[in-house]
């Protein structure tokens, strides 16, 4: 019967037309879809590998050591590693050696060759080296300074010219390159060399044969390299790539000992994980749009069933077999669906193509191994029979009855969806790690939105008929219209509940598509701004290791632009069992709290300013002390002790924040002397907080301390007579300072006698007495930390100190933060960390705001400029710029945008089916009404608020259908844009102009087809003479 | 020899949404091999109910059905569609349904044998053989649209003939045709099934087709109620098992009959008498309670009306006139396709004539637009449809109520109204009642209280009795003859039953266009 529904599809397309046109609709989302997240893993790929540092951008194995002659040289070697290295990537790798801080002939160099050496290298001046041979070696000065050696042995050094690496690719990490910043080096008190000249020659063979026996006992690097380039890797061919790298270096290892292989694997990995994880999460879309498929094309099948049924009763008349009537209908819905399939996946192929094509990627090579693999074949080959199945089950299936209190088939299905959601969020089947470990939940997440759906969707057909019911009874006042509307719908609500369904589902879909990417959208501002909370993050960069006040001082910082000091510090819980928890102390001026980004009213339950109230202090805090003057040069400290001899220093608070530690000097227990310290220029003006005492070196005692080792302690009475800064009094009261961990004054004004048992375990101070003393810290905390608090106060160790807080608040979260954390006012935590520890407590981070009438650019500029350039500064609009130009980002917000659109359509043309199905099948009853002395008016009002129900029903559904699904989704699928674990979660985010636009945009186009098909669909009810006269 | 079909105490019970409905109660019919049998009876009478289990679509509710010693009662479905295939051919009354509208006239006659995998050469042959037969040869790449309706039906006899099969069923075959044309199909329908030897059963009300039938039977109420054959043409009434009579209605009423009867035998005779006084005689048919109003004169007239439909090539009906007056009951008749049903739409101004004059209440229906029309029609014309366009979740009052409503009515005296209506139908201990809970009949009235609910000058009833048994179409009837006597009513109804037709104070009788003169339009 193939030919027999052959000819009737081509002799009447037009009744199949628009179920075509919605498995089209359908495919070609998913096509596209499918397409693009491979498109966009590439690109995502491509990225990963663009930004891999130039010394690493290179599968490459290394040999380093001295080669054993005859069985290690380098031809040999070559001939191993070479083909090994070739399988990886398909390409010949280029050679390099070098001999690193080399001594030939008493001059001390980097000699290193490459094979191409032109390739790599900038000439300044001379020209490029020959190749190496055995009485002439000529190489190219690429770096550092110095004599270049004489002939060794055979070996002679040529320099022809000098110029410079262009890439770190070839040698990777093997030159030694100078990191620390030019202020460190110069305070650095060790010696560090001069970097030696740093020769490149032309080939390795040539090196390898010019250095001969000078060098045979000199230790050297040999490296394979193959560079990586943007199209050596992607997606699809990955695990291909994994393996062979795999493969090559167990043959490396087999063949040779200390050879490595080396790439960026790991890193490359991440990123493919990352866009495999994104593409997971377009499954949400290809189950949204297969729901939106399978209930448009049932519309579809409701929309057909009379002709459907029509033709039935032709064939059935004619003979026809159950089987082949069925036969007749599949092979139909199947021509129909294959035909809409193949027409909507070749149309998402091609736009994915452009995409690819746009994007940077290969067109061919990304829809191949995408749209068009094996895979996606059988995706559109599944669309298809699944559409022509679903379109045959509708075509056939009894009219729909809603029960009343009768539980149906639908209703079981219904609970059993709900039951499925349940258990999978329950089980967390549906977090970022989950869909990362596959554990079955790509399945579970292409059906989540169909199975919510379906759960909507009997939940609005549930309501329906009651609705209406009530409707009818309600409007029995009102006007003729709106009675006949509600009654009408009332009298046939199977096929309005499914037109209702329909749009429910199509304008859920769109708006949970909208609605998921405003989430991820707003997730990624978020993201950017919990990282840096203002314009720019300034902290120490750990290779150049210059400190935020080192750079320059607060004042300085603030005319700059707006600075927030940050003490940033990590502590923890001491546990009572095992290890403690780990926290982060973030302090910040409680003043500044409200006017960071990145704060979310969810992130605790009291408001930010009230927060900021709670932190603040009551009156402004500073530490105590005693000032020293500008002029200071030296301390003098008269000092006698009895009992074991101590080390004594003194603290002091320089002028531009941080801390100086100040030597005194050693006393011999039983001894006295006059203790002597040199007051250096950062400390001349500062703040004396504290004498600390230490066991001086070789202390005699010691006490057994757990059992574990003999642990030193220094016990006695010292006294101090009076501090002298420059041979005069420098003021201090020992009355006003106090002794911490071990130490017990007994002071006068100018003296003091202090007893004394001293542990490296703690640190013994005697110390000014502090506005802080005595009192906990009030706090902002995590809800972990929280729940160990007693009575509202909680201990925790802050490099290696005690500080007791006081929790003020609780949050879960606090931008820049992660994990359990401490929040207090940053003046009141410096004040408290330096009374328990000086050094401890100060600022190491500035969050920054360009100043009223400067500009973002302008603050960038100069914190590029000496002497901030030697900080690292993160930039709110680079990492925002990062996260919104991230490949896998544009994808998952392209398709969403797509969804919404396919989806909002779709709903608008189910609508425009449903209205004119409506009025074909409705005609009898329209006509009815007119032969009562209904006129055109009232029937076009009847008409219009039949669908002004539908679609109000349908809106309102729709919505609820939106809300319930973004927010089940952005619940359960916790994974931002760029498919990693948000920080901090996603918060439901609809964009509510965007949805209000939408919402317009369906009641306005709803209100048009109605005007248009009812105006049309009224003009003459009047059966035709024949049917009127047959009584149809 | 053993008969081609045999139906025995046949009951049919339709499952409905409102309640059960026994199409067929007790229907007994033996038909030879190679018999030609025509069925009549009204609409509603279980005709169409017959063919369908004779077709072995339905199954009896109860009985024995047996087609050539096929029970289908009992036979599987796989054997019930092998015997559809095998053994029956079809032709539908609505040839325009029945044709795919995809298919030309020669691929719709070759259907029914690629449907039984014939091969394409002798399918086509067949058919080309076929169409040669009833004169379509030149037609036979023409789809359906291109055929005239004669044509069209041709091609379905064609097409039910294709395979030659042992029982040809035809349900109502001319329904649609015009007269010429329906003779044109019933000689070809006769010669076609003799020719192949076909059993025969066409279901039809028109008399037209007892022209080539061996037998007439005559069902009434899913019972055969009379019979007449070449021998006895005069009708004779059957006997059921056990001594069951079906008497016409109208021998009931007018020997005054109501629920109860005696009967004595007087020599060779029955004779059947209203029961003696004392016993119960409740009035079968409704009592009419309605308020006079004081009407005359015409209400509508008709001056020269034509109606052609587009692209049709004669008009449906042309210079027609006519007058409807106050307390008077007119009822159109004529074959199917006459335009019946058109010209009540014409006269309620729900479709407009293009030709000629009509005038509703003194007013010209030609000087008024759609709206006016309407308004005209809710303020002077009740009108009852074939489908009363009832809402069966509510109750009688309040689908009358609605339709108050749907004419811009709603008075404080609405309920009053509602209620005198329903009381004037007979159904005052109805009214609450849900109207699909309501019987046929009750629903009839219904449907008349509603149009009459507003005391409407004119009422207009298309059909009214096309789903009634004889009792009720009898009831109906006599309602609508009151309504129109007692309460003042121009009552025009169109109808194919004769029992509406005998309550009638004038008949007009549609003929075609283009009839002998003596059969045009004629108030009898």
């Amino acid at each position: 019967m193939f030919g027999f529904a052959l000819l009737r599809v081509f002799r009447r397309p037009e009744r199949l037309l628009l179920a075509a046109l919605g498995v089209a609709a359908g495919a070609g989302l998913l096509a596209a879809t499918m397409a693009a997240s491979t498109v966009a893993g590439d690109r995502s790929l491509a990225r990963a590998v663009a930004r891999t540092p130039a010394q690493e951008r290179a599968i490459r194995a290394v040999w380093p050591g001295v080669p054993d002659p005859g069985t290690q040289e380098y031809p040999k070697l070559d001939r191993l590693i070479r083909p090994a290295l070739a399988s990886v990537l398909g390409r010949e790798p280029f050679g390099a050696v070098v001999y690193r801080e080399t001594e030939i002939g008493g001059a001390l160099v980097d000699l290193g060759a490459i094979d191409g050496l032109r390739n790599w290298v900038e000439l300044r001046s001379g020209r490029l080296p020959s190749t190496c041979s055995r009485d002439r070696c000529e190489v190219l000065e690429v770096g550092g300074a110095g004599r270049i050696p004489p002939r060794v042995g055979r070996l002679r050094l040529v320099r022809v010219g000098t110029g410079s690496l262009v890439s770190a690719l070839p040698l990777g990490t093997s030159l030694g390159q100078k990191s620390t910043s030019a202020l460190i080096s110069s305070a650095s008190k060790y010696h560090e060399p001069s970097q030696p000249p740093i020769l490149l020659a032309e080939g390795v063979a040539g090196l390898a044969d010019a250095a001969g026996p000078a060098l045979a006992t000199d230790s050297r690097a040999y490296i394979w390299n193959v560079p990586l380039r943007a199209g050596d890797l992607h997606p699809w061919s990955w695990d291909g790539f994994r393996r062979r790298f795999d493969d090559a270096s167990t043959r490396l290892s087999l063949g040779t000992e200390f050879v490595t292989l080396e790439g960026p694997v790991d890193e490359l990995q991440a990123a493919v994980d990352s866009s495999r994880l994104s593409a997971k999460r377009l499954l949400l879309l290809g189950g949204s749009v297969g729901a939106l498929l399978l209930t448009f094309l049932v519309l579809a099948g409701t929309a057909m069933r009379r002709d459907a049924e029509t033709s039935r009763r032709q064939l059935t008349w004619r003979g026809a077999r159950r089987r082949q009537l069925a036969s007749v209908s599949l092979a139909e819905t199947l021509v129909v669906s294959t035909a809409g399939a193949a027409v909507g996946w070749a149309a998402g192929t091609g736009a994915a193509a452009l995409i690819a094509e746009r994007l940077g990627s290969q067109p061919g090579a990304a829809v191949l191994h995408s749209a068009l693999s094996p895979l996606g074949i059988g995706l559109a080959a599944a669309v298809a029979g699944t559409g022509a199945v679903v379109l045959a089950l509708a075509l056939w299936a009894p009219s729909l009855r809603i029960g009343t209190a009768s539980v149906t088939l639908a209703d079981v299905a219904a609970i059993g969806a709900l039951i499925a959601i349940v258990l999978a969020a329950a089980r967390g089947s549906l977090n970022a790690e989950s869909l990362t470990a596959q554990r079955g939940t790509g399945g579970f997440l292409l059906l989540l939105p169909a199975l919510i759906s379906l759960v909507i969707a009997i939940g609005c057909a549930r309501l329906l008929a009651p609705a209406l019911r009530l409707l009818e009874h309600a409007g029995r006042r009102g006007p003729a219209a709106v009675r006949l509307a509600a009654l009408s719908l009332a009298r046939n609500p199977g096929r309005a509940m499914v037109a209702i369904v329909f749009v429910v589902i199509s304008l859920g879909l769109a708006l949970f598509a909208a609605a998921y990417r405003s989430t991820l959208i707003r997730g990624q501002h978020d993201e950017a701004a919990y990282e840096v909370p203002r314009s720019f993050v300034v902290g120490e960069d750990y290779t150049k290791l210059v400190s935020v006040l080192e750079a320059a001082p607060l004042p300085r910082w603030r005319r700059l632009a707006s600075a927030t000091p940050v003490v940033r510090l990590p502590g923890d819980v001491p546990g009572a069992i095992g290890p403690g928890t780990d926290l982060t102390v973030l302090a910040v001026p409680a003043a500044d709290l409200t006017q960071i980004d990145g704060w979310r009213s969810d992130f605790s339950a009291t408001g930010r300013a009230r927060l900021a109230q709670l932190l603040a202090p009551a009156r402004r805090l500073e530490l105590r002390g005693v000032r020293l003057p500008a002029d200071a040069r030296t301390l003098s400290l008269p000092v006698s002790i009895r009992g074991d001899g101590l080390r004594l220093s003194a603290s002091v608070e320089t002028t531009r924040g941080d801390f100086a530690e100040i030597r005194l000097g050693r006393v011999r227990g039983g001894s006295s002397r006059v203790l002597r310290g040199v007051v250096p220029a950062g400390a001349r003006g500062g703040l004396l907080l504290s004498l600390t005492f230490d066991i001086a070196v070789g202390a005699p005692r010691g006490s057994a301390n757990g059992g574990l080792d003999q642990q030193p302690y220094a016990t006695g009475t010292m006294t101090l007579g009076e501090l002298r800064v420059n041979g005069r009094s420098a003021g201090l009261d020992y009355r006003s300072w106090r002794g911490v961990n071990g130490l017990v004054p007994r002071s006068a004004r100018t003296g003091t006698t202090v007893r004394f048992l001293v542990t490296p375990e703690s640190t013994s101070r005697l110390r000014a007495r502090q506005p802080t003393d005595g009192s906990a810290l009030p706090a902002i905390v995590s809800p972990g930390l929280a729940r160990l608090a007693h009575r509202g106060l909680l201990s925790v160790d802050v490099v290696g100190e005690p500080v007791r807080l006081r929790v003020v608040g609780v949050a879960r979260h606090f931008p820049t933060l992660d994990g359990e954390f401490v929040v207090a006012d940053q003046p009141t935590a410096s004040v408290t960390l330096a009374a328990l520890h000086p050094g401890v407590g100060v600022v190491d981070e500035l969050w920054l705001e360009p100043h009223a009438g400067t500009t973002t650019a302008e603050l960038r500029r100069a914190l590029a400029r000496p002497p901030y350039s030697d900080l690292a500064v993160t930039s709110h609009s680079a990492v925002a710029h990062d996260l919104e130009s991230d490949p896998l980002a544009r994808a998952s917000l392209l398709a969403l945008g797509a969804s919404a659109i396919v989806a909002l359509a779709i709903a608008i043309v189910g609508l425009l089916l449903a209205l004119v199905a409506d009025l074909r099948d409705e005609r009898a009853e329209l006509f009815d009404l007119e032969a009562q002395g209904a006129g055109p008016g009232t029937l076009r009002r009847h008409v219009r608020l039949r669908m002004l129900m539908l679609t109000g029903y349908g809106l309102l559904g729709g919505l609820a259908a939106g809300a319930v699904l973004s927010a089940l989704v952005t619940d359960l699928i916790v994974l931002t844009v760029n498919g990693a674990a948000p920080q901090p979660p996603l918060v439901l985010a609809p964009d509510w102009p965007l949805v209000l636009a939408a919402a317009v945009a369906y009641a306005a186009a709803g209100a048009l087809a109605v005007a248009l098909v009812a105006r049309r669909g009224l003009a003459s009810l009047a059966p035709s003479a024949r049917y009127a006269e047959m009584g149809a | 020899m053993r008969p081609a079909i045999e139906l025995r105490d046949v009951f049919r019970v339709h499952s409905t949404p409102e309640g059960d409905a026994a199409a067929l109660q007790g229907l007994s019919l033996t038909v030879a091999d190679g018999e030609v049998v025509a069925v009549l009876g009204p609409s509603g009478s279980g005709k169409t109910s017959l063919l369908r289990i004779v077709a072995g679509l339905d199954r009896p509710s109860a009985g024995i059905a047996s087609v050539f010693g096929l029970d289908l009662a009992k036979a599987s479905r796989v054997r019930l569609a092998s015997y559809r295939t095998d053994t029956v051919g079809y032709a539908d009354q609505h040839y325009a349904r029945a044709l795919p509208p995809e298919l030309s006239a020669r691929e719709q006659v070759a259907l029914p044998l690629w449907l039984r995998g014939a091969e394409r050469r002798a399918r086509l042959r067949r058919a080309d053989a076929l169409l040669e037969r009833v004169g379509l040869a030149a037609k036979r790449d023409s789809p359906p649209a291109e055929l005239s309706g004669g044509e069209q039906q041709r091609v379905a006899v064609c097409a039910a003939l294709a395979h030659s099969p042992k029982l040809f069923l035809a349900d109502e075959p001319t329904g649609e045709l015009d007269t010429a044309s329906a003779e044109l199909v019933y000689s070809l329908i006769g010669e076609l099934v003799r020719e192949q030897g076909c059993t025969t059963l066409i279901v039809s009300h028109d008399p037209g087709s007892a022209r080539i039938a061996d037998r007439v039977i005559h069902i009434r109420d899913g019972r055969l109620a009379g019979e007449a054959t070449g021998a006895r043409p005069a009708e004779s009434i059957v006997v059921g098992r056990g001594g069951w009579l079906r008497l016409p209605e109208e021998y009931l009423l007018r020997a005054g009959i109501t629920s109860r009867a005696s009967a004595r035998v007087e020599g060779d005779r029955i004779v059947v008498s209203p029961a003696e006084a004392g016993g119960e005689a409740a009035p079968k048919t409704v009592e009419l309670r309605i308020r006079e109003r004081r009407r005359r004169g015409v209400i509508a007239r008709l001056s020269a009306v034509e109606k052609r439909f587009p692209g049709a090539p004669s008009p449906i009906f042309a210079g027609l006139s006519a007058s409807f007056e106050a307390g008077r009951f007119t009822a159109i008749t004529g074959p199917s396709g006459t335009g019946k049903t058109t010209l009540l739409h014409v006269i309620g101004g729900l479709d407009v004539p293009t030709g000629g004059e009509v005038e509703v209440a003194g007013v010209a229906l030609a000087g008024l637009d759609r709206e006016q029309r309407a308004r005209l029609r809710a303020e002077q014309v009740g009108f009852v449809g074939q489908q009363p366009g009832l809402i069966g979740f509510l109750s009688a009052a309040e689908n009358v109520e609605l339709g108050l409503t749907v004419r811009g009515r709603q008075a404080d005296d609405a309920e009053e109204l509602v209620i005198e209506a329903l009381t004037a139908v007979g159904l005052e201990a109805r009214l609450t009642q849900r109207v699909s809970r309501l019987s046929m009949g009750e629903r009839a009235r219904v449907a008349i209280a509603r149009a009459l609910v507003l005391h409407p000058a004119l009422v207009l009833a298309d059909e009214p009795t096309a789903r009634l048994d004889e009792a009720n179409a009898l009831a109906v009837a006599v309602l609508l003859s009151r309504l129109a006597r007692e309460g003042g009513t121009a009552v025009v109804c169109a109808t194919h039953d004769p029992a509406v037709v005998d309550q009638a104070d004038d008949v007009i009788a549609l003929a075609e266009v283009g009839a002998a003169p003596e059969r045009r339009p004629v108030i009898a």
